[in-house]
C-alpha cells in the first residue's frame, strides 16, 4: 500500500500540469523511467541521461530530447551498427547538451523570448546602473571656498572701537530680557490657556509672534515668564502694562544711551559662525550648528548663525517704546536719539548682506519711521527746526542695496553646490551621494542621513538616476544665477511697469509646475529666496520714508508760514528737493488737508483715489485685504480686494 | 575526410534540407543518408544533427511529427515545410554559384574538366 502510494506520488510529480488539468496522470516527465524502459545498453543510457540532464531545459523539452536520442541509439542498434561506433559518433556530451539547449530554446514561444530579452535587458541595464552608482560614489565634493568668510567680509576686522556689537551685548546683558521672573499677576495682554480646558497649551509654541500666551501651561500664580515675554506686548502707551514698561525704560536709560552710542558706530562687527562665540554665550547659550540634525559635523553655510538679529530687533522695539516714553515726558532729545539709534541698528543688521538681513533692516527702518511719525503727530514741538532738518537729511541719505542682498543669497547656493557636486575645475560636476543627502536634509524631509542606514543605501541606489535627472553643476548654477539676475533686474523696474507674469516668483512657479523641470532644478526650488515679497517690502519701506520726508517738510513749512501749504509743490525746493512719486503709479504722491491736518498718500493697490482714506481693518480680526501698500500686492485672492489708500503721512501707528 | 566546423555550419543545413526533399525521415536515417551520400564528408553525430534539426524547426524550415515505428517504438519524423522548400531552392542556387566560382578558381572539380 505504502509502495503504491509512493508510486502514485511519483507519477503525480512527473505528470505535466496540462495532463493533470485534463484528468490524466501520465507520468510522462519521468525520464528515468523512460530510460529504464528503453532497453538501451548501460553506456548509451548513461550518455543520454547525462546529456539530457546537462541541457537544463524545461522538463517537457528534456523528455522530448530523451525520446529522440533513445530512438536514435535504438535505430542504430537495430541497423546493426556497433554500439561503440554509435557512442563514438555521438560527440562530446557537454557540447551536445549545450547545442541542444541553445537550439531547443529557439523553439520556445515568442512570449518566452520577449520575457528573456526583457530580463536580459533589465540585467544589463541594472549592471550598467550599479556600475554607474559605484562610479558616481567615487566622486566626492571638494569644499574649496569659505563662503562664511565672504558672508562676514564686511563685519570682519572691524577695530574694537568701531564695533557696535560688543556694546549691544553689554546692553542686552544689562537689560536681562530673557531672565525668567515670577510675576504675581497675569500679563493683562495675554490669555492664559488652561491645559485641557480652552486650548492646547503647546498650540503655537513658545514665543510665536502674534499669539500671546501660546505655550503657557501654568495659568499661575506665580506666572513664570521672561521679562521680554511681558514687555513685548506692552511697548505702546495704550497697552495694559505700559506703566511697568515705562518704569523699566527709565531705569535703563543709561543702558539705552549706550545703545545710542553703539548705533552711531560704523560697523556692528558681529561675525556669523557655526557656533556661538564664547563671549556671546551669555546671551544665546551654547549653540552649535554641527549638532543640528540637518547640518552634520561640517555645517553648510545655511547653518551659519545669525543670532544677533533677534536681539537687535528687541533693542529697536525697546527704543521705539522709549520714543513713546520720551514724547510723554516731553524729552525731544531722547526721542530723536532713540529714533536715530533704531536706524543705526537697522544698518548694523544689514552687515551680512543676505535677504534675511535686508528684510530685518527694512522692518527696523519702518519702525523708526513710525516712531518719527508718532512724535510729529503728537508732540512735534519737542523737536527744533534744526533737529528736523538734520533728521530729514539723515533719512534722505539712507541708501539700501537690495542687489547686495540678492547677491548674498547666491552664497548659500554656491556653498550648496560645492558640497553637493564634484568639481571638474571648469565649473562643472555631477551630483554626489553627499549632495543627494544634502538635498533631503535641506528640504527638511528627514534628519541627517545615517551613512549606513537604509536611507543612505536608497540614496546610493538613486544616484545614477539623480545624475541624469538633476541638472549638472554648471547648469544648476547658471539657472540659479539667471533667476537672481532677474530678481535684481526687477528691483530696478518701477512697480507701475511691473509684469506680474514675469516675476521671479511666477518663473519659479512655472518651473515648479513642470515635473521634469522641478526635478531637474530641485535644489533651486528648495533654496530660491522669496524675492517678490521682499521687493514689495522694500518698495513699501521706500514709500514710507518718502512720507516721513514730506511730513517733516510740511511741519517746517507750517512753522514758517503758519499754515499747511495748498500743494506739495510749495515745499520744493526749500523744504523738499522734489515731490516724491507714488511708487505704485509713477505719478506724484497725493496731498490734501482734512480737518486742518495734512494727509500725504498713494492711491494704493486698488488704483483708485479714496481721498486719503486708509483701508479698514476689521476689528473682530476677520481676515481681510487691508494693506494698500506695495506689500498688499500679494493680497489674498479669496478675499475682497483692498479698498483704500496707502497713507504715507501721517502713517497709521501699528504695534 | 571530415570538414571544418565552419564549413559544416554552412553546408550541413542545406544537406539536411536536401535529404528531406523527397520525403520525411527520422534522425538516424538522416545520419546514415548523409554519411552514405556524401561519402562520409558530411557525416555528423547526434551532437551536430539534433541541434541542427531543432534550429531548422525553430526557423520553420522543417516540421516534425511523432509516430510509431514498425516495431511500435515512438519515433520523430522530420519533413520539409513550404518555407523550407523555398530556402532549399535558394540555398541550392547559392551553392551552385559558389561551386562554379570555386571551379573557376581551380578549387573544385569543374577545373579538372577544363
Amino acid at each position: 500500500m505504502n509502495l503504491t502510494f509512493k508510486s502514485l506520488l511519483r507519477l503525480l510529480r512527473k505528470t505535466p500540469l496540462r495532463d493533470l488539468v485534463r484528468g490524466r496522470i501520465t507520468g510522462r516527465l519521468d525520464i528515468d523511467q523512460l530510460l529504464e524502459e528503453s532497453g538501451l545498453p548501460g553506456l548509451a543510457e548513461g550518455k543520454v541521461r547525462h546529456v539530457v540532464k546537462r541541457t537544463r531545459l524545461w522538463r517537457l523539452e528534456k523528455v522530448d530530447v530523451a525520446h529522440e536520442l533513445v530512438a536514435h541509439f535504438l535505430d542504430g542498434i537495430e541497423a546493426d551498427t556497433p554500439l561503440d561506433d554509435l557512442l563514438e559518433t555521438f560527440g562530446d556530451e557537454q557540447q551536445t547538451a549545450k547545442l541542444i539547449r541553445r537550439a531547443k530554446k529557439r523553439q520556445r514561444p515568442l512570449v518566452w523570448h520577449a520575457f528573456a530579452w526583457t530580463r536580459l535587458s533589465v540585467l544589463i541595464l541594472s549592471g550598467v546602473y550599479v556600475l554607474s552608482a559605484l562610479y558616481l560614489l567615487t566622486g566626492s565634493p571638494s569644499v574649496t571656498t569659505d563662503y562664511l568668510a565672504i558672508l562676514n567680509r564686511k563685519a570682519a576686522g572691524v577695530p574694537a572701537d568701531e564695533a557696535a556689537w560688543p556694546i549691544y551685548r553689554e546692553a542686552l546683558v544689562a537689560l536681562d530680557l530673557e531672565r525668567e521672573i515670577e510675576w504675581d499677576t497675569p500679563d493683562p495682554n495675554k490669555e492664559y490657556y488652561v491645559p485641557g480646558e480652552n486650548s492646547d497649551p503647546y498650540g503655537g509654541g513658545y514665543g510665536m509672534g502674534g499669539y500671546p500666551g501660546y505655550g503657557y501651561k501654568t495659568p499661575g500664580p506665580p506666572y513664570l515668564e521672561s521679562r521680554w515675554s511681558r514687555l513685548r506686548f506692552a511697548l505702546r502707551p495704550e497697552k495694559p502694562g505700559w506703566s511697568e514698561t515705562s518704569v523699566f525704560l527709565t531705569e535703563h536709560a543709561e543702558t539705552l544711551a549706550r545703545v545710542h552710542l553703539a548705533a552711531a558706530l560704523p560697523k556692528s562687527g558681529y561675525l556669523a559662525g557655526f557656533h556661538t562665540a564664547p563671549e556671546d554665550e551669555v546671551l544665546f547659550g551654547v549653540l552649535d550648528s554641527s549638532e543640528h540634525p540637518y547640518m552634520g559635523p561640517h555645517p553648510p553655510l545655511v547653518g551659519a548663525l545669525l543670532s544677533h538679529l533677534t536681539p537687535l530687533r528687541q533693542l529697536a522695539w525697546l527704543l521705539a517704546a522709549d520714543v513713546s516714553r520720551a514724547v510723554q515726558a516731553g524729552d525731544g532729545d531722547t526721542a530723536l536719539a532713540d529714533g536715530v539709534a533704531i536706524l543705526g541698528l537697522a544698518r548694523h543688521a544689514d552687515e551680512q548682506t543676505t535677504l534675511i538681513n535686508g528684510m530685518v533692516r527694512v522692518s527696523l527702518q519702518e519702525l523708526a519711521y513710525r516712531s518719527i511719525q508718532e512724535v510729529m503727530a503728537t508732540r512735534p514741538d519737542i523737536w527744533s527746526d534744526d533737529q528736523l532738518r538734520d533728521l530729514a537729511h539723515g533719512l534722505a541719505s539712507i541708501e539700501m542695496a537690495p542687489e547686495d542682498w540678492y547677491n548674498g543669497e547666491r552664497l548659500w547656493f554656491y556653498d550648496f553646490l560645492q558640497r553637493a557636486y564634484t568639481d571638474d575645475g571648469r565649473g562643472g560636476g555631477q551630483v554626489t551621494h553627499e549632495g543627494a543627502g544634502h538635498l533631503i536634509d535641506y528640504s527638511g524631509e528627514s534628519d541627517l542621513i545615517d551613512p549606513v542606514s537604509l536611507e543612505s543605501i536608497t540614496l546610493l541606489a538613486s544616484l545614477p538616476a539623480a545624475s541624469v535627472l538633476v541638472a549638472p553643476r554648471a547648469e544648476m548654477r547658471q539657472k540659479y544665477d539667471s533667476f537672481i539676475d532677474h530678481a535684481i533686474s526687477e528691483t530696478h523696474q518701477p512697480l507701475w511697469q511691473r509684469d506680474d507674469t514675469k516675476t521671479l516668483e511666477a518663473m519659479a512657479l512655472e518651473m515648479h509646475e513642470s515635473t521634469m523641470q522641478h526635478i531637474r532644478y530641485l535644489p533651486l526650488t528648495i533654496m530660491l529666496p522669496a524675492t517678490t515679497s521682499s521687493r514689495y517690502a522694500i518698495e513699501t519701506e521706500r514709500g514710507e520714508r518718502d512720507g516721513v520726508l514730506v511730513g517733516i517738510a510740511l511741519e517746517l513749512y507750517r512753522r514758517e508760514h503758519g499754515d499747511w501749504p495748498g500743494a506739495l509743490e510749495a515745499l520744493v525746493p526749500t523744504y523738499l528737493p522734489s515731490v516724491p512719486v507714488d511708487r505704485l503709479t509713477g505719478e506724484p504722491v497725493r496731498y490734501r488737508v482734512s480737518d486742518s491736518r495734512p494727509v500725504v498718500y498713494s492711491i494704493g493697490v486698488d488704483g483708485d483715489d479714496d481721498g486719503g482714506r486708509p483701508p479698514v481693518k476689521p476689528e473682530d480680526g476677520t481676515p481681510s485685504n487691508h494693506d494698500a501698500s506695495p506689500s498688499g500686492l500679494r493680497s489674498r485672492s479669496d478675499l475682497p480686494a483692498c479698498d483704500g489708500d496707502w497713507v504715507l503721512w501721517p502713517g497709521p501707528r501699528e504695534e | 575526410m571530415k570538414i571544418e566546423r565552419e564549413l559544416m555550419r554552412g553546408a550541413g543545413p542545406v544537406a539536411v534540407l536536401k535529404l528531406l526533399e523527397p520525403g520525411e525521415k527520422y534522425g538516424y536515417e538522416l545520419v546514415k543518408a548523409l554519411a552514405k551520400r556524401s561519402d562520409g564528408v558530411l557525416a555528423m553525430g547526434q551532437s551536430t544533427l539534433y541541434p541542427m534539426l531543432y534550429n531548422l524547426q525553430a526557423k520553420g524550415l522543417i516540421a516534425s511529427r511523432l509516430d510509431k515505428a514498425e516495431n511500435g517504438r515512438p519515433r520523430k519524423y522530420y519533413r520539409l515545410t513550404g518555407k523550407g522548400k523555398k530556402r532549399l531552392a535558394h540555398d541550392t542556387q547559392q551553392w551552385q554559384a559558389v561551386t562554379t566560382a570555386m571551379g573557376a578558381l581551380g578549387i573544385t572539380g569543374s577545373l579538372q574538366g577544363a
